[in-house]
């Protein structure tokens, strides 16, 4: 094993996910979580004090993801769809792999805020109130981009698979 | 999918979407089933939302299979060691330093409150941040008990339990001690003081977020100046704001970034005018929620500190990043 507890290698494991899935590109994603476990360790090494680390070490890649977006406005905007889909290792029959693609475009083409509030209440499974504290936004706001960002990547996929809208996988 | 009436409250796709995400008391819940079960295209949005749920893990979840890469395995060990030390001895806060300065400033007869909104109580504030960052924590030592001598504990973690356990999707509203209600950023609040300063007085709110993160409140009754000022400020990972109004003198500072206290300070401002003047420093949290709610009824206005927009302090300068990932002790100062 990597010699971490299972708890922070679950937490880091956990980042790298989130990270893919905002940043859309696995040297991105993988930069953007060291640059954040550096700024963790900075923060720890003065003492600072951490009550939830996975919450914490969220914040963190979320405030060094804004900072990149802020430096670079392209980030996270041009997405090679193909080659996420290949890096993935999108499986299954033609027409899932087509449907996960096309939930791929679809949050591609959601504004970053929205993308990043369902990417942390979806797939990483944080409260509203979390997701809010993380993002220092109030929790109306976290609950409006949401339900914007579900109606949206919904919608887009209903959109191009008229017959066949979104199926349950696995 | 339009917005639909209920007998009680609106149900919007926002509600459809915390009732897929659990985030809805069981009456709420209830009330959202019933409409379900009328209404097949929300139904069907639920639906989706679970199924967009699962999908999003399935493409990303073998992230998690795969070993981590040695530089991250490598810092992830660096940090392990920082977050167990810091466990093991705890180093005081400097959220902890900064409130303790601005409670002593408040009893010393040296430094009035009003006078904490200008240059040289500032750089008192400032050399406690800088104690605290060199490892220097003996002005908190000094500090603590002189607060703590005159400082009365009114009301301790009642509101706290309250917040943490319910969900409000409106993300407004007060708290049960009539306090400024911050729950929608996601702080509770978890004890509240009175301070003791001649016939006036003064009180300190203290809220906390899950991730541990505190925000105090600190507002005097009669130490404001009769102009109108608004100070904000930041420091490494902690930002403060000073500001005047009618005569009352507000001080906030908290954990979170510049942007996030201004919305504080906007709720503070608009909803919360309660006068202690003449407290015996005894006081009860009934006496401050019936204090907040009377202004409130009163209509009691409040004077934009910055004198431009109404009731709320307003900045225009651009956005703070938070704490952890600005902790490069970049600071910066704003007065209006």
């Amino acid at each position: 094993m990597d010699g971490l507890s299972s708890d922070l290698h679950s937490h880091i494991a956990s980042m790298r996910r989130y990270a893919m899935a905002l940043a859309g590109d696995t040297v991105e994603a993988d930069d953007l979580v060291q640059e954040s476990l550096r700024r963790a360790i900075a923060y720890t090494r003065k003492g600072g004090s951490v009550r939830n680390p996975r919450a914490f070490l969220f914040t963190v890649l979320h405030n060094v993801w804004a900072n990149q977006v802020q430096s670079n406005g392209s980030a996270g905007q041009h997405i090679p769809i193909d080659d996420v889909a290949a890096t993935l290792g999108i499986d299954g029959n033609q027409q899932r792999q087509v449907e996960l693609k096309a939930l791929l475009r679809a949050m591609n083409d959601l504004p970053k805020d929205h993308r990043q509030v369902l990417l942390l209440v979806c797939l990483e499974g944080f409260a509203y109130r979390e997701a809010a504290a993380m993002l220092g936004v109030p929790i109306g706001t976290v609950m409006s981009r949401l339900a914007r960002a579900r109606k949206n990547v919904i919608a887009q996929i209903s959109a191009e698979q008229p017959a066949r809208q979104l199926k349950r996988v696995k | 999918m339009a917005k639909r009436q209920t007998s009680s409250e609106e149900i919007t796709e926002e509600t459809l979407a915390a009732y897929r995400d659990g985030e809805l008391d069981e009456v709420r819940r209830t009330q959202v089933e019933a409409y379900l079960a009328a209404n097949p295209q929300a139904a069907q949005f639920v639906d989706d939302s679970g199924r967009l749920t699962s999908a999003l893990h399935h493409l990303f979840d073998r992230r998690l299979d795969e070993p981590l890469p040695a530089s991250h395995a490598e810092l992830g060990k660096e940090l392990e060691r920082h977050l167990q030390r810091n466990k093991r001895a705890p180093r005081v806060r400097r959220i902890a330093l900064v409130a303790a300065s601005v409670a002593l400033a408040l009893l010393a007869g040296g430094v009035g409150w009003q006078q904490l909104s200008n240059d040289s109580a500032n750089e008192k504030l400032f050399a406690f941040f800088q104690n605290s960052q060199s490892g220097t924590v003996q002005s908190a030592s000094e500090l603590e008990p002189a607060t703590a001598e005159k400082a009365t504990t009114v009301s301790q973690n009642e509101a706290a339990g309250e917040n943490a356990g319910s969900q409000s999707e409106s993300g407004t509203g007060q708290n049960k001690t009539g306090a400024p209600d911050f729950s929608e950023f996601g702080f509770a609040l978890i004890g509240t003081r009175l301070l003791a300063q001649g016939d006036s007085g003064s009180m300190q709110l203290i809220y906390e977020s899950q991730q541990g993160a505190r925000v105090e409140l600190f507002f005097n009754s009669s130490g404001g100046s009769a102009g109108r000022s608004l100070t904000l400020m930041e420091k490494g990972p902690i930002s403060l704001m000073f500001w005047n109004n009618q005569g009352r003198a507000y001080s906030l500072l908290g954990e979170v970034d510049r942007d996030t206290l201004l919305n504080m300070g906007k709720v503070v401002n608009g909803e919360w005018t309660v006068d202690i003047s003449g407290n015996d420093g005894q006081g009860t949290s009934e006496e401050n929620g019936g204090n907040a709610a009377g202004s409130k009824r009163n209509g009691q206005q409040s004077t934009s500190p910055d004198g431009a927009s109404g009731q709320e302090p307003s900045a225009t300068d651009g956005t703070v990043t938070p704490e952890e990932a600005n902790d490069s002790g970049g600071d910066s100062q704003k007065e209006t």
